[in-house]
């Protein structure tokens, strides 16, 4: 099955990506080949099987409730792109 | 510092006593740089020790840097590395791994890394090391760029068995920061036997092409001389394994790489009028386009519509692949195939949490060594070192 145009454009969009016609092109045949060879797992009948989420037999036990400082907010603003007054500074989102 | 003509450093750090041990740069190492090789991470510094970091400095370990590797540790070598590609040991026209050709360059003798498809098993054969991926669980991910969560597990790369699984026991180990850490405390790995009496060996029918057959045949030939009794078999949907794979492990990379948005960390690009532009212009100038692909790829698997036909799916053959690794398992000790790209088993450790190690040997292709990779059922790593010591 090969992947439309519009599909490219869709995936950029949720992806938060942009891509340049050349790109947009190779990455249709990327997603083609892909998606040729994924169709393999169709013809499996998996109706009785349940989904595998995670290969780890765990069950979700969490840790105690108790609060520590992981890293202070002096040290995480320390990345910060651009700061201002204690908040991370973004362009405006709202008219 | 170690002369490092092959780039296969990020970042050195200053040498302190106790063994060496190098890390991947999506290791967090605190204070240091944490690029995970991408534009993205390029000024970013960890802002705590990973619990692998943590263990290894408190058992006297001296972490001798950061290596570089593929963007966000996701792709096969280092080819999508921001930083440049490092090239293979012995084939300076294929891109390598930085901590595997440490290694074999003989500037480090082992170096943590993480494995989401095989191809750390892959790139260690090819310059003449092993890597021991360990039953998912095992060792803490925490502190680590992730990538594909249900998939990548942290190993160790060394140049040799022994040394490899004593910072291995070092490592493992419950760490409740992390999740999907199994509860014991801690892990042991001993070789019981100094022969393989007693030892069974399967080896897939379909796993070994005709330019893998001499290869194959040395291991045979030795793990037989030792006592091992091998066979042959069918594994039942072993042309699924790297479909599963790419399926699951492109869609958990695609929702892993959406914190990158350069709004709190990390690249953020200039030319922006408003946050839409700020989002995606700075992951379209910061990400590879490796990193494109997966992360549309895995979009795509998950998106509507096509959510039931291919991410659903693929996690319930995985189940299937579980079970059938379950039942080869338990009839042999081990199953042992090829490692490369074109072997449908390569990434069987991934999609089912067993652990593996990759064995190279003296055969080589395109100028490069040729290995095997090793499975055992999970928890028994200790067979992987009782066989790696031994070949």
């Amino acid at each position: 099955m090969s992947v439309a145009a519009k599909m490219i454009v869709s995936l950029e969009k949720m992806t938060k990506l942009s891509l340049n016609e050349t790109e947009q092109e190779t990455m249709k045949e990327y997603l083609s080949h892909c998606i040729e060879r994924f169709d393999i797992i169709d013809a499996i009948d998996t109706t009785e099987t349940e989904p595998l989420i995670s290969v780890a037999d765990l069950k979700n036990i969490l840790r105690e409730d108790i609060s520590y400082q992981m890293v202070t907010r002096d040290e995480l603003f320390e990345n910060a792109v651009e700061e201002n007054n204690g908040y991370f500074q973004v362009p405006k989102t709202i008219d | 510092m170690i002369a490092d003509e092959k780039n296969c450093f990020v970042e050195q750090f200053e040498e302190k006593a106790g063994k060496q041990v190098a890390v991947e740069s999506t290791l967090f190492v605190k204070g240091k740089k944490a690029s995970g090789s991408s534009k993205m991470l390029d000024n970013f510094k960890a802002p705590f020790d990973a619990t692998v970091v943590e263990r290894l400095n408190k058992a006297g370990f001296s972490i001798a840097g950061t290596t570089n590797t593929s963007e966000f540790g996701a792709g096969s070598s280092t080819e999508s590395s921001y930083l440049g590609i490092t090239p293979n040991a012995y084939n300076n026209s294929v891109a390598g791994l930085g901590a595997v050709t440490a290694i074999a360059e003989k500037l480090i003798r082992s170096a943590l890394g993480s494995d989401a498809n095989g191809s750390a098993h892959i790139q260690a054969v090819r310059s003449g090391i092993s890597f021991i991926k360990p039953t998912y669980g095992t060792v803490s991910r925490y502190g680590m760029i992730a990538n594909a969560s249900s998939m990548e597990q942290i190993g160790v790369y060394a140049a040799s068995v022994s040394e490899g699984f004593e910072v291995l026991e070092t490592i493992s180990g419950y760490d409740e920061k992390d999740g999907t850490s199994y509860p014991n405390a801690k892990y042991q790995y001993e070789a019981k036997q100094s022969d393989l009496q007693g030892i069974k060996v399967g080896i897939p029918n379909r796993s070994v092409t005709e330019e893998d057959s001499d290869t194959i045949k040395i291991f045979e030939e030795k793990m037989t001389a030792l006592g091992a009794a091998v066979e042959y078999f069918d594994f039942k949907y072993d042309e699924l394994i790297e479909t599963v794979q790419m399926i699951i492990s492109s869609a958990e990379f695609c929702n892993n790489i959406s914190r990158f948005d350069g709004v709190k960390y990390g690249y953020r690009t200039k030319n922006y009028e408003n946050i839409n532009d700020l989002l995606v212009n700075s992951r379209t100038e910061a990400f590879h386009f490796e990193t494109k692909q997966k992360a549309m790829l895995g979009s795509y698997v998950l998106s509507e519509g096509m959510y039931e036909k291919y991410y659903d799916k693929a996690l319930r053959v995985r189940r299937l692949i579980k079970e059938e690794a379950e039942a080869a398992c338990s009839r042999f000790d081990v199953v042992l195939a090829p490692i490369n790209e074109e072997c449908r088993f390569t990434s069987l450790g991934n999609v089912t949490g067993y652990p593996g190690l990759s064995l190279p040997c003296e055969i080589k292709k395109d100028g490069m060594p040729t290995g095997v990779q090793i499975i055992a059922k999970e928890f028994n790593e200790s067979v992987l070192l009782q066989i790696g010591k031994l070949i």
